[in-house]
């Protein structure tokens, strides 16, 4: 029996093949299939193409179980971009794949811990919506966190 | 190098990266914007962050010398590689210049330490106390216990569901061993609330639950009717 390919689209409509007992790690994948399995192309419409062949590059790893843990941490430091990172966090998030989705967390956390206020805010997109005194009086609460 | 555009940044994605960072930066970060500080400050998130953080072993010791005694404290990081190296003095509240804690020391796993002792005023006398203490955040509050003469007391530190800690401090009365005191103290409320006189009681335990659906299958008689299969 040969195995069943999916077809999975980007938000810029690029158009990635994937074996399907790959394709359901991600737990969003599984259940589509799961209520639809005729349908052949699964749009992806919030994931752009860049996104999506690192998604499915991790996808399609060959590793042992018990290396798993190892590679993912390795997946994600070799992407170590924070833009890259978030959008990639933010693909695993969608596509309910809990491990990419942590390992890109806990990377773009050990990144930003050390970051000032500006920085962070930066990284992360964040409006600020404080004034200098309304900031000066939460960081007062906490001296020797500054 | 080639920089993304990023269009947006689901508030979801930024709750899981807050959830993986140190209570050092998380400290920091409240002055992000407002919606992280409540996020940060909220009791969920609080409760939820507890679970990922390095658990510590702390100990408390006294010295003496001509002058008198000194409390100190040591932390161990209880992190599996480097334990018992990982080790630091945690930094003191002041309170505790003058707060003398009793021997016994209630341990929590939510990151609270809760001690009993004595307060040494600027007149020799001595107030009975009990400090909440946040090792991590270097916070604390002190409760001044309500007199209750020729009584004995216990203090119990729990947790609501929430995350939020009480503090239930017990009394026992001495002079009349048929009746005792309980009173609540909420930190959030900061308020002592009575429970009232238990009668007819001497001896006391207490704990804290949650409301729960789980049934416990029983027969008429309250026997155990389910039979484990193999």
């Amino acid at each position: 029996m040969s195995k069943k390919t999916l077809t999975l689209m980007s938000k810029d409509k690029q158009l990635f093949n994937i074996e399907e007992h790959l394709a359901v790690q991600s737990v969003t994948i599984r259940n589509m299939v799961k209520e639809d399995g005729a349908s052949s192309v699964i749009p992806l419409p919030r994931v752009d193409s860049e996104t999506l062949a690192l998604v499915i590059e991790y996808l399609n790893r060959q590793q042992a179980p018990e290396e798993d843990e190892d590679y993912v941490k390795k997946f994600v430091d070799e992407r170590g971009e924070i833009p890259t990172l978030l959008e990639l966090a933010q693909a695993a998030l969608d596509l309910d794949i809990k491990k990419l989705m942590d390992a890109a967390c806990m990377k773009v956390a050990d990144l930003i811990k050390d970051f000032t206020l500006e920085e962070v805010r930066e990284a992360l997109r964040i409006e600020n919506d404080r004034t200098p005194e309304e900031e000066k009086a939460i960081r007062d609460e906490f001296q020797w966190a500054f | 190098m080639k920089m993304k555009m990023l269009p947006w940044l689901e508030f979801d994605i930024q709750v899981e990266i807050l959830k993986r960072l140190p209570v050092k930066s998380l400290i920091q970060f409240r002055s992000v914007c407002k919606e992280w500080k409540s996020l940060i400050d909220s009791s969920p998130f609080i409760a939820d962050h507890n679970n990922v953080g390095q658990e510590h072993l702390m100990i408390r010791y006294e010295v003496e010398d001509k002058t008198g005694s000194e409390v100190k404290y040591v932390c161990f990081v209880d992190d599996y590689d480097s334990f018992p190296e990982n080790k630091f003095a945690p930094d003191i509240p002041p309170i505790f210049r003058l707060f003398r804690p009793f021997n016994t020391t209630i341990h929590s796993p939510c990151g609270l330490l809760c001690l009993e002792g004595l307060l040494r005023e600027p007149d020799n006398s001595e107030t009975h106390m009990v400090v909440l203490w946040n090792p991590s955040i270097r916070k604390s509050i002190a409760i001044v216990v309500p007199k209750n003469k020729n009584a004995s007391i216990e203090t119990i530190l729990g947790f609501k569901k929430t995350g939020e800690p009480v503090v239930k401090i017990e009394f026992e009365s001495l002079d009349d061993v048929d009746s005792a005191l309980i009173a609540v103290y909420e930190p959030h409320l900061d308020h002592i609330k009575d429970l009232g006189i238990c009668r007819g009681a001497a001896f006391f335990a207490m704990c804290s639950y949650n409301e729960s659906l789980l049934l416990l299958d029983h027969d008429d008689d309250g026997r155990i009717v389910r039979a484990v299969e193999n």
